[in-house]
């Protein structure tokens, strides 16, 4: 950590580090428990009602799987904004899932003024499949103001 | 499939309409554990000590730390479109925008209102989508992030 970026030394097209992440159950529980401390069993955590909402078997908070596809913005250096985040659940995702988020920059200008960048993202299984999709716009400022 | 074949019937009049859902109060506490349990790897976000030399000079939320306050977890009453469609739910998708740094020591204000519902017809039939979002302000009345969820029954 500890990086610092320039909007002048961002490229279309430029790959962001990747990052893998597999949430296991003792993850998604303190998760959990941080979102909604009074909850009890749920398709997030417990088995049966999993099943019983009709998933084969407990499966990770969409908004968890949004941070790990976050983390991929906030570990490209400090000095950056990720202003908005906008993501697509495209499927579902299960306890013990190898996942690689990744991201590429697919756009950037001044707006206003402000030195934006737009950056895709998703979230991919090893065979490739993406359960996640998302966008993100990011703050980078400019090394003239500096 | 349209709306209209399968007469989706719901309270239009919550439609449009914001809900005071209630305070949250951030504290550096809620901040680490929040960024601990989602294994944010970037410290500025969980080492007070690395985020006093950070950009924002001390801690501040991260940017989907307001994901997690919708009215179910906040244990609000929100708006209630009383639908008679579907059997289960789930997320379908989801937007966070930040417009100033939280730190600890504010206390948000979170109001709720339903945007939009309308259907479509996916490959295992007819499905319902839910726009809500979900808005903070700080103690100066400020608006400091918003929150968009897209929900389907079917």
């Amino acid at each position: 950590m500890g990086k610092t970026l320039f909007f002048e030394d961002v490229n279309l097209g430029d790959a962001l580090p990747s990052l893998v992440r597999q949430a296991s159950n003792d993850t998604v529980k303190a998760f959990v428990k941080v979102w909604t401390p009074d909850r009890g069993g749920s398709r997030f955590t417990d088995e049966g009602q999993a099943k019983r909402d009709g998933f084969p078997g407990p499966i990770v908070p969409g908004i968890l799987s949004m941070s790990y596809l976050s983390q991929v913005v906030l570990t490209w250096a400090d000095n950056i904004e990720l202003e908005k985040l906008d993501v697509i659940y495209r499927g579902l995702i299960l306890h013990g899932e190898r996942l690689t988020c990744r991201g590429v920059v697919t756009d950037k200008g001044l707006d206003g003024g402000r030195p934006l960048v737009h950056v895709d993202l998703f979230m991919e299984r090893d065979g490739g499949e993406r359960p996640l999709t998302g966008s993100a716009r990011v703050l980078v400022p400019q090394r003239l103001a500096h | 499939m349209a709306e209209e074949e399968f007469k989706l019937e719901y309270d239009r009049s919550v439609v449009g309409v914001e809900y005071e859902l209630g305070t949250v109060t951030i504290t550096q506490e809620l901040l680490v554990s929040y960024a601990q349990s989602v294994g944010e790897p970037n410290p500025i976000y969980w080492d007070p000590e690395a985020a006093r030399r950070g950009p924002h000079g001390g801690l501040v939320a991260l940017p989907t730390l307001c994901s997690i306050y919708s009215f179910n977890a906040m244990n609000a009453t929100g708006p209630d479109l009383k639908m008679n469609f579907g059997t289960t739910g789930m997320d379908a998708g989801a937007a966070v925008e930040t417009f100033l740094p939280i730190r600890p020591g504010d206390v948000l204000r979170v109001t709720t209102k339903v945007k939009d519902v309308y259907a479509k017809t996916g490959r295992s039939g007819p499905m319902v989508f839910t726009i809500n979002e979900e808005t903070f302000y700080d103690q100066q009345g400020r608006k400091v992030a918003a929150v968009t969820r897209s929900g389907v029954r079917r």
